[in-house]
Formats: C-alpha cells, structure tokens, sequence
C-alpha cells in the first residue's frame, strides 16, 4: 500500500517534471509565435483590403468605359451581357444600371446563376457602392448610375482559411518540440534523476545497501555528463557514510554494552520534567524497578522526600547554565519502600546557550557506606563516652601525679643544687690552688718581714744615726726610686745592666761584691756606668744601698702581703657567693656583670695558663632571677667551653643590651658541635664526657633554671667558635 | 763575675719569684746567684746565657702549671740539653697527681707544693745541693 502510494507520487512527479519542461517550451514558443501571427493576419488583412479596393476600382472603370456606350445606345443586350460577364467573379452579387428615372437592368448571381432581380441582397458582409456613369466626352453629365452590391466573405474566408492555417503549423511545431523536449529532458535528465532521488530516499531510509544497488545497477548513458558525475559522487558518497554508518553501529554498540553493563546506574532524563527516557540494568537494579515502569516516571517520583529539595536547587542551577554538573549524596525510595543511598552525578546534555535538553544522571549505590558511617558515628559517640570516662579516670590519675610532681619539683631543686656542689667539687682543688698561692707567698714574705726586722733593722737604724746626712739622702733616694720604678725593666736587661756595672767596676778596678750590685738592680737602680762607678766607690754608699735594699724589701714583702690577702678573699668571696644557698620565693634584680666574673674567678685557675679571655661588657641593668642559681648558668657553659677548648684558646664573653633583655653570649674558638649531637646537647643526661667526668646533666640544669626566670638559650656553631647565647628579662 | 754557682727560679708570678729569691737569699746569703723567669722560655734563654757566662747552674725550681711552655715539657728540654741541672718543681696540690706521672721523664729531685714552709724549701735545696 504504502510502495503503491510512493510509486503513485514518483510517477506524478516524474511526469510533473518533464510536462513542465515541455509545456514551458509550449509557452515560450507561444510567446514567441503569437505576435508574429498577429503581425501576419494583421498584414494579410491589409493585402485583403488592398485587392478588394483594386477590384472595385477596376469594376468602376470597367463600368464607365465598358458599360457606357451600351448605356449611351442603349443597347440593352450587350449591357446585359456585358454585366454577366462581370457577375462571374464571385465576389460581385448584383449589378443594377439605372437612370435617374428608371432601372435599365438588374442582374443578381444567385448561386451562380444570373437573373433579373429587383431586390437587393441581402447579406452580413454584402455592401452597396453607386457608381455615376459619366458621359464619355461629357465629364459633368452622369447618364446614369451603376449600383454594385458585392460580397467580402469570400475574401474573409480565404483570409480566416489561412490563418487558421497557420495556427495549425504553429500548432504542431510547438508540440513537437514540447514532445522532443519532454522526451529528451525524461530520458537524459528525469530518469536519470529519479534513479539517484530514489536511491537517496532509500538511503534517507537508511538502507544503505538498498541505496548504493539502485545507483550501482542505473545506466547513465544518455544522462547529462553533470548527472553522471553526480551519480558516481553519490555513489562514493553512499560508499562513505555505508563505512561511517558502520563504525557508527561499532561505536554504538560498544556504548550500548557499556551502558548496559555498567557498575553503575545510569539515566537519561527530560531536562524541564525530570522524566526518564532511558536507563541500563544497573539503575534497574539500584531502584527495583523494571526499565518498562520508570519509562512514565520522573526521578522526583522516586526520590526520598527529605533530598528532594537539595536537588532541585541543582538542577535549577544547570538549567540556568550556572553549573554543568553536580554531585549529591541523596536517597531513593526502592519499590519495595526502603531508603536507598546513592551518589548521583548529574550531567548536561546540551551546550552552554542551547536550550536545555536531557540530563545524563549516574548512581552509585552507596546505602553500605552510610551504613558503615553510621555505624562509626556510633562507635565514635560510644567511644566519646568512654573517653569521658577515662578522662575522669585520668584527672584523678592526674591528681595524683600532681603531688607525686610536686615531690619531684623540690627534689630536682635539690638536684639542682646537688648539681652545684658536684661543680665545686670539682672546682675546689683548682680554687684551693688559688688560695694556696696568695696564702704562701703571705707566709714567705711574713718570713722575710720577720727576718729583716730581727736581723738588719737594727743595722738599717745603726747606719741612719751614723751616716752622713748626704749619704743618708742616698739612701733614701734609692728606697724612693725602687717604689717608683717598680718592674720597669725585664729581667734579661736587668742581667745585661747587671753585666754592665760588673765590667765597669772590674775596668775601673774598684772592688764591688757582686751582691751590691744585684740589690742595685733589685732596686730598680738604672743609672750611667760613671754614676755607678762614682756610687760603688766610696764604702760608705756601700753600707747606704744595703739599708735601701733592707727597706725597699719590707715594702714590696708587705706589698704582696696586701696583694695576695686581696686575691684570696676575692676568691673566698666567689666560692662564698656561689654556694650561697638562699631559698627565694620571688626574683629579685641581681647585677649579671658580677655574677659572671665571681664564676670566672672560681674558673681563672683552670683558664690563666691557656686561655685568652675576651670581655665586652656594655653598661646594662640588672636581671630578674634567683641569684642563687643564675652563676649555675655560667658555671655549667664555661665548664664545657673549657673543655671544648682544651682549656687552651680564645674565650669571648660579651654582655649586652638586646631589647628590653640582657644577652649573655660566651664564645670559644674549640671545635664545633657536630651536627648529629646539636639538637640533644640540653637533653637531661646527654654526656660527651668519660663516665665520671660528668652528669650530662649540666645543660638540662641550665634550661631549666633559664625556664624558670623567664630567659632563653640558643647555640650558634661552626668551626670558628662555638656560642652559647643567654637571654634575661630585666 | 766573682759567683760561678747560680740557682734558677721559674714562675709566671712575680711575687712568687721575689718571694722564693728572699727565703734563698735569706738563707744562702751571698753564696750563690739568684736568677728569675717569669716562663719557661725565658727560662731556656737565660739558661742558655749563663752556660755561656760559663756559670754553673746547680739548681732549677720551677713551678709547674704556667702559661706556655708548662713545667715539664720545660724540664724536659732542660735535660735534653744540659743533663746534669737539677730541677724542683713547686705546685699546687691538684698538680701532683701530674707531676708523679712525669717524675720519670724528667730529672727531678724533687716536689714542693704550695704553699711552701720556708724550712722546706731550704731543706729540699739543701738536700739537692748537698747530693751535688
């Protein structure tokens, strides 16, 4: 039925197209042929008329010359033959010749015959002319007057005759060049064509194969060269979208599997109504519904009420183009009524600017996961509760850790004085030293005091109240110059002073003892060799320079006793200082300056043989702390910079002003502290030393105590000098 | 020079030099020469200058912790050079310990810790230049 129908619409068309090409040749040829034939009837007509005025012309004159004399003689006979004779030519009817007064004759052809009428005939296209008949030699006088009727339809016929003749000719030129042409234009160009429209519609039908046979079986030979191109263009054509078509059903297959067997759900929704146009198994599976039944239904439909609102703020947002996706956690109601978690993924379909389309919506079943996530909020509420518990269990623990803290606080203040002591432990022997040192030379010089005052103060008296008064100012001159010039010279000049005077006394031959001459030099006497010469040469200045000598040694004897009194109580001082043990409740403002030198003072022992000290101190003020345990500090950094050192080298201390602090740096030009050991040095029994040698307590003491009054340590090393800097609040 | 005998004192304090010159000078009275360093390298130099002066060194006291050269190695380049000096070496208490450990590298006679009693110290240099 429906075959007959197309086949119905091709024949029309078909002969549609080439009844247009040949009825459109009609036309122009039309267009082209009328005017000409009305030209020609218009001419032909003319010629008519022209013959016919030429006959009546000829008539006339005929009448005039012929008619004439019969008229003039009234010789009626030949009159009467004379106008049957003109009454042969058709188109003359009637002749009548009469005067004035009278008919003379009257002849009518009545179906070619002649006969005496008296009655005009009649007739559409019969006209009447009068002719006057002149007198031959008498051009005014009109003997009579000769009536014609004749006829044009004669005339009219011929004239119609040929016209309708020539309609004919142009007729049947005309329709044959439309049958030609109908006949060329379907055979070179309908045909043609409708083989390619049918095998294109059989490819619009997607009937590829259908298509291609159609055009591959047509021949093209009579076609138009630009059909035939166009057929095998077609043909190719056909060829390429067969081969895409092909890879098209691939591609579409492997989407189909993949869609189908996806681990996840998917579905292809109406943008505007949310209806579903197509899902995969999967989706089936996730919702409970078969394919058939979620064909009618929107997402909405199955969406859980409460997550129904979250995704329609989306989807309002990808209608409007804001978003092209979006992702949301949300539920399903499942046929059988229970909440299905899933996370959807939903994706436009459409560009940015179109209008909206289909979504592509994936699920994925998720309802395990919020299972197990609730599951663990459980678990982690049951899991606060014990921690709550054990939080209290804790604050008591705590409470009693407190305590046990407390204790532990007051016997590390014991450690830390503990600490202390072990320090001086150490120290003592060296301080002991410096002690021993000041203390002996009391003693030896309490011993030369003694001796001179038992032995020679009275020789020094006996030789005042015996000596001359010039010798007397001598004596004390030399007693003057030995305190003024006191180690003014080294002891190799002394020697080479020594070496002087004994070649000049020996030159001068004068006897000197070689023992005046060293208490000379003892008292700083540094004079010309003539002075000399002239000084050692009279006995009685003998007697004046070993009363000087006697004096100038009780002086420098009492001298080192101030000195080495001084030395000692300085060190008693510092050990006193630094064992102090003073429980203070608060800190109190302590000098910093001092405190550093009384430990130096404990250390100068151990430092005075290979160490170069360095101090820069600035003016600063002084520190808050617990004097009693601030020189611990330094204490316990120059124990280790010493022994970094080697105890021989360049020890810098500076102290100064860094803020609203005081910073106390102590450098040492020993090693530097290796990398691997840098960040443990203030660990609490962290030692570099022998077993014995130390704690490895020393820094830890030093942070702590720096905690404990609001200051802070760093170190700063390279192989240059190694610096412990120390800051305290003011 | 009329004395061709000399006792060498050693040490970086001065008041211990003059103090050790006054008790031998005390004791020994003109006897001998009493020559002072303040170092060990002094020491050396003078040392060297009186052997030339062709004097007889008959005794060194050193102290034995000093800046520089330290005692023994000081005593030690002393015998190497001049094997017949004698030597004593005054110290602290804490030195020793050090000193003993050394006694057998060097020609010491013996030790006088600080601080000394001044019969000590004349009893030792006695004894040392009375074995001479």
């Amino acid at each position: 039925m429906v075959l007959k129908n197309l086949m119905n619409r091709i024949s029309l068309k078909r002969v549609g197209l080439a009844g247009k090409l040949s009825s459109m040749v009609f036309l122009l040829g039309l267009i082209i042929y009328i005017p000409s034939i009305i030209f020609g009837a218009i001419s032909n007509l003319n010629i008519i008329n022209t013959e016919l005025a030429e006959y009546k012309q000829g008539v006339e004159v005929r009448v005039q010359n012929a008619f004439e004399p019969a008229i003039w003689n009234y010789d009626i006979e030949t009159l009467r033959k004379l106008i049957t004779i003109e009454l042969q030519n058709e188109t003359l009817k009637s002749v009548r010749v009469s005067t004035e007064e009278a008919k003379i004759v009257w002849l009518t052809s009545i179906d070619n015959m002649v006969v005496d009428e008296t009655v005009a005939p009649k007739g559409e296209y019969i006209d009447k002319k009068v002719i006057p008949v002149f007198r031959m030699d008498e051009k005014e006088r009109i003997i009579a007057y000769a009536t014609i009727w004749y006829d044009h339809s004669t005339i009219r016929n011929e004239y119609f005759t040929s016209l309708r003749n020539n309609f004919f000719i142009v007729g049947v030129i005309l329709l044959a060049t439309s049958v030609i042409t109908s006949t060329l234009s379907y055979v070179r160009l309908v045909r043609p064509l409708e083989v390619i429209r049918n095998s294109m519609i059989e490819a619009g039908k997607s009937s590829m194969e259908l298509a291609k046979k159609k055009i591959g079986k047509a021949r093209f030979n009579n076609a138009f060269p630009e059909i035939k191109n166009m057929a095998s263009d077609l043909e190719y054509m056909f060829n390429e979208i067969d081969e895409a078509n092909r890879k098209i059903r691939e591609n579409e297959a492997q989407f189909r599997a993949f869609f189908n067997q996806a681990g996840v759900g998917v579905s292809k929704n109406i943008a505007s109504t949310g209806q579903i146009i197509i899902v995969n198994q999967r989706y089936c599976d996730i919702t409970g519904y078969t394919a058939e039944e979620l064909k009618n239904m929107s997402y909405m439909d199955i969406t859980y009420e409460e997550d129904l609102q979250k995704q329609l703020v989306l989807t309002e947002k990808i209608l409007s183009g804001e978003i092209e996706e979006y992702i949301l956690e949300k539920r399903y109601i499942h046929k059988s009524g229970k909440h299905i978690w899933v996370e959807i993924t939903v994706t436009r379909l459409w560009n940015q600017g179109e209008t909206p389309t289909f979504f592509m919506a994936v699920i994925q079943d998720i309802t395990d996961r919020k299972i197990a996530e609730e599951k663990l909020n459980r678990l982690n509420n049951e899991l606060e509760d014990k921690v709550a518990e054990r939080t209290r269990d804790l604050e008591d623990a705590n409470y009693e850790l407190e305590s046990a803290i407390e204790d532990l606080k007051a016997a590390q203040t014991q450690l830390i004085y503990t600490e202390k002591m072990a320090v001086l432990g150490q120290l003592v022997a060296g301080i002991a030293h410096e002690i021993n040192t000041p203390l002996g030379i009391i003693n030896s010089a309490g011993g030369t005091i003694d001796r001179i005052l038992r032995n020679e103060l009275y020789n020094v008296i006996d030789f005042c109240n015996r000596s001359s008064e010039e010798v007397c100012e001598l004596y004390s001159n030399l007693v003057k110059k030995s305190k003024n010039n006191a180690d003014t010279q080294s002891n190799a000049e002394k020697r080479m002073l020594r070496r002087r005077y004994f070649e000049a006394a020996e030159e001068n031959r004068i006897k000197v003892d070689d023992e005046i001459i060293e208490k000379l030099i003892d008292l700083d006497y540094n004079e010309e060799t003539d002075d000399f010469i002239k000084l050692v040469s009279k006995p009685e200045n003998i007697e004046a320079i070993k009363a000087a000598y006697n004096t100038a040694v009780l002086h420098k004897s009492v001298g080192m006793i101030r000195v080495s009194t001084e030395k000692a109580s300085k060190v008693i001082l510092a050990l006193k200082t630094y064992s102090r043990k003073v429980t203070c409740s608060e800190m109190v403002p302590f000098d910093v300056v001092n405190d550093v030198e009384t430990v130096l003072t404990l250390y100068y022992n151990q430092m005075k043989y290979g160490i170069e000290i360095i101090r820069d101190y600035e003016e600063v003020p002084p520190v808050l702390c617990f004097p009693d345990k601030l020189h611990q500090i330094w204490v316990n950094i120059l124990n280790n910079a010493l022994q970094a050192m080697n105890y021989k080298g360049i020890l810098k201390i500076s102290i100064s002003n860094d803020g609203d602090k005081v910073k106390v740096s102590i450098a040492n030009n020993g090693p530097a502290i290796p990398d691997d050991i840098i960040n443990m040095i203030f660990e609490p029994f962290f030692t570099t030393k022998k077993l014995g040698e130390g704690t490895g307590l020393g820094l830890d003491i030093v942070k702590r105590i720096l905690d404990e009054i609001g200051g802070s340590i760093n170190v700063e090393t390279n192989p240059e000098v190694t610096t412990f800097n120390v800051w305290l609040k003011t | 020079m009329s004395k061709r005998s000399a006792i060498i004192c050693v040490d970086d304090d001065e008041m211990i030099l003059i103090s050790l010159k006054q008790e031998l000078m005390a004791h020994f009275n003109g006897q001998y020469r009493y020559e002072t360093a303040l170092s060990a390298e002094e020491a050396l130099q003078l040392i060297d200058e009186l052997v030339a002066d062709e004097i007889y060194i008959i005794l060194i006291i050193t102290d034995w912790l000093m800046p520089g050269m330290n005692g023994d190695e000081f005593l030690m380049k002393v015998n190497e050079k001049y094997p017949d000096i004698q030597a004593l070496i005054v110290t602290g208490y804490a030195d020793i310990l050090a000193v003993s450990k050394a006694r057998h590298r060097i020609n010491l006679s013996g030790v006088i810790t600080k601080p000394w009693s001044s019969d000590e110290l004349i009893q030792k240099v006695k004894s040392v230049i009375g074995c001479n």
